[in-house]
């Protein structure tokens, strides 16, 4: 634990060196984000997948905080299952067009269920009715998770982003996932 | 003030967790009514010609049935096994308390070559005035039986499905899916306690 915080300061060290030549990110930037999950403790092995928006809120040039949702499969019931995940992003290292960053956070599960009204015929000829209804379901953000994160500017409003992060969590047991997206910024890279 | 509000709504939700939506009951659409015309001589004993009609001759029952014969010598007789067949008992006012299952005094004739299977299976079905399952209040208690092959009045109990007797019953009904070709003929219907 004292390493990883040592390694944490080193880095942060490491980027307040070369603050003075990077950019500045937009105050916002919402980004289109596929991601692939693998369970490394959990039963396995098996990938799940994840596509959905992210919201970044940045703070300040060395501070965003970041907020996605990604609806992930397969899935082994009909519900829709989905991910988030609240996450601070702290860059390491920004040149003109890349930005090193720590992320760190947490992710919850969310899951929606929609059933359809069913009636069942009973041979006596009376009816079963199991009434239609939706349900969503929000789990607390148990799954704390850490990584790094590269954006690319590629265009005066547009980056890439690459990320991978290991989470840990009851459900996910120890798992890595990896990500990749299209960012948008409310506001140009300079 | 306001501007807090959402923000901190959002992380208690977020560190709580929540559901909404619940799943709402399951609830069961009556279906038609029998009312018995007849009062069996024994309670819920149906022998007679008289009280067997009660079980053939209503607007839920259904396949190859007749009834033959005079007095408790009456029976019903379905001639095509190996169709769906259904015969529904009245409505039981007030409903019989205690039953543990059904009993049949039946002959079953297949006429299928005797390499094959040579039974025809029957279920019972009972409306009850309490859920007889925790997980499911809608069930029915089912109770069954396989046939076996009788040129002589048989009796047989049905074995219980899941449920726990006894039991208060407001109605039962007793029928197959059809399997094996042969004649089904059902001297008399009867609740055990």
């Amino acid at each position: 634990m004292t390493r990883l915080v040592l390694t944490v300061l080193l880095l942060l060290a490491a980027a307040s060196s070369v603050r003075a030549q990077q950019s500045t990110p937009p105050r916002l930037e919402l980004a289109a984000t596929i991601s692939g999950i693998a369970p490394i403790l959990a039963e396995g092995p098996y990938i799940v997948f994840g596509v959905g928006p992210r919201l970044t809120v940045n703070a300040s040039r060395w501070l965003g905080l970041e907020l996605g949702i990604e609806k992930i499969s397969p899935s082994e019931s009909s519900r829709i299952n989905a991910l988030y995940t609240t996450q601070l992003k702290i860059p390491l290292r920004r040149t003109a067009t890349k930005t090193l960053s720590l992320t760190a956070g947490a992710a919850g599960l969310v899951s929606f269920q929609h059933r359809s009204e069913v009636r069942i015929t009973r041979p006596d000829q009376s009816i079963v009715v199991h009434p239609s209804f939706d349900r969503v379901r929000v789990e607390p953000p148990n799954m704390p998770m850490v990584g790094i994160a590269q954006d690319v500017v590629t265009h005066r409003h547009a980056a890439v982003s690459f990320s991978a992060q290991a989470m840990f969590g009851e459900a996910a047991g120890l798992a890595v996932r990896g990500a990749v997206g299209i960012t948008f910024g409310l506001g140009s890279y300079r | 003030m306001t501007r807090a509000v959402v923000p901190v709504a959002a992380i208690l939700i977020l560190t709580t967790g929540c559901r909404t939506g619940e799943e709402p009951a399951s609830y069961v659409i009556a279906g038609p009514t029998v009312p018995s015309p007849v009062t069996p001589l024994t309670a819920d004993v149906w022998d007679s010609r008289e009280e067997l009609a009660v079980w053939t001759e209503n607007v839920v029952a259904r396949g190859t049935l007749a009834l033959e014969g005079t007095g408790t010598d009456a029976f019903i007789r379905i001639e095509r096994g190996d169709q769906p067949w259904l015969v529904r008992g009245p409505d039981l006012t007030p409903p019989s308390a205690g039953v543990r299952t059904v009993r049949l005094r039946y002959r079953w004739q297949p006429s299928v070559a005797p390499s094959a299977t040579q039974t025809h299976f029957v279920t019972a079905n009972c409306e009850t005035v309490t859920s007889v399952h925790s997980f499911d209040p809608t069930a029915q208690a089912a109770a069954h039986a396989t046939l076996q092959p009788q040129s002589s009045w048989t009796e047989v109990d049905l074995t219980p499905g899941q449920y726990r007797p006894p039991i208060d019953v407001k109605y039962c009904y007793v029928h197959s899916q059809g399997a094996n070709r042969g004649v089904l003929e059902i001297d008399r219907i009867e609740f055990v306690r």
